[in-house]
């Protein structure tokens, strides 16, 4: 109790800047929706985002609150092993740059569906990708749900229905007012709140070792009490397989999630794709330095002591480290910097709901409701209204699961299921599309379905779901994360469902088009200033 | 909005052609050897996180591991790998995917704006976008 009241003396502090992150965003939601005059501003922002610009969206996207609290709390209590989370998602790069990223600009419209549904039959394949879609946003809500309740219930005080309520009500006024316009925006300074923070935090924590990573290092370990361990694998994924998927899940997931696939259609050409890339993960690497300063930082710093107030799953570190970095609770540079972050890691969660859930919403409307439902007959102003009605409902439903949602999970770890989902369910159906031209609609249906129902049910009996976060009890499934058994399992569904289903004319007939397409970006549609 | 269909390309031919597919050969002869790079140094990495925890629990200095200093070499590859990937796209993909472009794309609503940006200043002044 003692600990919380003296968290709360920079409660007001924090709920003033906030307040003026939120108002600056929701400005430019305004700014934006006065701009959105047809679809392809709505859900591409025209095509006119740059690549540095969507570098900085691609990163804002990609470094949610689980990249923050979750790794630099994963880094606090078991050392190797959060650091390891962090740079495998960073990794992804390699093989979404080498794989996919031009290719889903050239070949994409306004959904990642578009690529699949551009050589496959368009009313299964869309249905597919929508549901998992679904899925997946709904995953990355709760995740992100868990550290804004967590976040504000336990540093500023605010009810957790309360808090979850403002950010979903944030969160629609981004999306249906603003659509992709004020979602890159908000992306934008997000990051940049974001690589501020961390790099300040990052920088104060090393000049008070005298810039020696080893000192730092050193004195961590020392704190930790797990000796050697603390610096190698094994201290948060006892069982070796565990560590391998988790590894896994989050060097593929970003290749089937589908807010960061839908980035690489908003840029004016490949060029851009590409640039955006670079710009990416040059910054996201760069977070990640940063990010394990700070877990280090703040095991060196907190001590054992830093435990309770970080919570179980570590998620609070970094707030009180920048607490104790200005002064301590109760001093007024203590109190600054800890609302600062506080307020920064609570608008990161916002642009990234509101991200997750604009890509939901285009699912809904532009792949269920214009591609199967009216069977694109409807009009693209049409799809726009479905989609702010979509957001509304989808928006609802994220607030009805977060507020059902545990506390106790580390909100990486959370992700990481998110990634496992997204890597089984889409990324073996994408790849395939786009490399084999045998590859048909059954496989396709069957690969994503196989790949969703895997990894959702692995990990319903997983230890941490099946017998609870707290428990030692044996679950039916050993491993925490699914990818190891659910992303092979999603590509072999893709490839029996191929070759048991009698070819397909239009999908081998499409291919080369589709291979033309996504290799040279003619026929890619144009920013839209040419329209 | 989709390409027009009377302006639709022969896509065929385009992937049939000589400059098509050298294009293809050329990216993926870059994507395999990145790639595998890339799996070996991560797939074993993962690996031995899992299964040679006594390796990479070994001192290289001090406190830093073999753990850590493969995870940092991992990021110094992302780095390296994205950065090589970006420059032979950029300088030997793209103009070939452009030449291709130019050659096969018909004019008009289904072409594409990748082109950079000194050509697009020599297009008839109807063609400029806006």
């Amino acid at each position: 109790v003692t600990v919380l009241a003296a968290a709360h003396s920079g409660r007001g502090l924090s709920l003033a800047i906030f307040g003026l992150i939120l108002a600056i965003t929701l400005g430019i939601s305004f700014w934006a929706s006065r701009r959105i005059r047809g679809a392809s501003d709505y859900w591409s922002a025209g095509r006119e985002i740059s690549g540095a610009q969507n570098g900085m969206a691609v990163a804002g996207e990609f470094l949610s609150a689980a990249a923050f609290l979750g790794v630099s709390g994963l880094i606090f209590l078991s050392g190797f092993d959060g650091y390891l989370t962090g740079i495998a998602a960073l990794m992804s790069f390699v093989p979404l740059l080498l794989l996919l990223a031009e290719r889903m600009r050239n070949a994409g419209k306004y959904t990642m569906t578009d690529v699949l549904a551009a050589r496959l039959r368009e009313s299964p394949v869309r249905v597919a990708v929508a549901i998992t879609t679904l899925c997946i946003a709904a995953f990355y809500v709760i995740a992100q749900s868990v550290a804004a309740g967590a976040l504000f219930e336990a540093l500023v005080g605010v009810k957790f229905w309360i808090s979850v309520l403002v950010t979903v009500a944030a969160m629609l006024a981004y999306v249906v007012l603003g659509g992709m316009i004020a979602t890159t925006w908000v992306q934008i300074i997000k990051a940049c709140l974001l690589l501020g923070g961390v790099a300040t935090m990052g920088i104060w924590v090393l000049a008070k070792y005298g810039f020696s990573p080893i000192h730092l290092m050193r004195d961590a370990t020392a704190k930790s009490g797990e000796g050697s361990a603390y610096n190698a694998p094994g201290l948060l994924f006892s069982k070796p397989l565990d560590e391998i998927s988790t590894g896994v899940a989050f060097t593929l997931g970003t290749l089937g999630l589908p807010h960061i696939m839908m980035r690489f259609l908003t840029v004016t050409d490949s060029r851009a794709a590409r640039r955006s890339v670079g710009w990416a993960v040059g910054l996201i690497g760069v977070f990640y330095l940063f990010v394990a300063v700070i877990g280090f930082g703040s095991r060196a710093i907190l001590g054992k002591g830093g435990e309770a107030l970080a919570g179980k799953g570590g998620n609070l570190a970094a707030p009180y480290l920048a607490q104790h970095l200005g002064g301590g609770a109760g001093t007024t540079g203590g109190d600054v910097f800890f609302a600062v972050i506080t307020a920064v890691a609570f608008a990161t969660i916002l642009a990234v709901v509101a991200g997750v859930v604009l890509a939901a919403t285009g699912s809904v409307a532009h792949d269920l409701w214009g591609g199967v439902i009216r069977r694109g007959k409807s009009s693209e102003d049409e799809e726009v209204r479905v989609g702010r009605v979509a957001v509304v409902v989808i928006g609802g439903i994220g607030a009805v699961l977060a507020l059902l949602a545990g506390k106790s999970f580390n909100v990486q770890l959370l992700t990481g299921l998110t990634f496992a989902v997204a890597a089984s369910a889409n990324f073996p159906a994408l790849l395939l599309t786009l490399t084999w031209r045998r590859f048909n609609t059954t496989g396709a249906v069957l690969g994503i379905a196989v790949g969703l129902v895997t990894s959702i049910v692995l990990i319903v009996l997983s230890p941490s779901v099946w017998a609870g976060p707290d428990s030692h009890d044996g679950a039916p499934f050993p491993l925490t994360n699914p990818a190891i058994i659910s992303i092979p399992a999603g590509f072999l569904a893709c490839i029996v469902g191929t070759l048991l289903a009698p070819k397909e004319r239009r999908a081998s007939e499409r291919y080369e088009q589709l291979l033309v397409r996504a290799e040279t970006g003619i026929g890619a549609e144009r920013a839209a200033a040419a329209r | 909005m989709v390409v027009g269909e009377s302006h639709e390309p022969d896509w065929v031919a385009i992937e049939r052609s000589e400059q098509f597919r050298e294009l293809q050969a050329m990216r993926r002869r870059f994507v395999a050897v990145a790639l595998t790079i890339f799996t070996l140094a991560a797939g074993g990495f993962f690996i031995c996180t899992g299964y040679a925890r006594g390796f990479m629990a070994k001192s290289v200095d001090g406190p830093l591991t073999v753990a850590y200093t493969w995870l940092l070499a991992l990021t110094l590859l992302t780095w390296v790998i994205a950065w090589g990937y970006l420059r032979f796209s950029t300088r030997t993909l793209a103009p070939r995917a452009e030449a291709i472009q130019r050659e096969f794309a018909a004019a008009g609503p289904g072409e594409s704006r990748d082109e950079p940006r000194e050509r697009s200043r020599l297009r008839p002044r109807s063609e400029v976008p806006r």
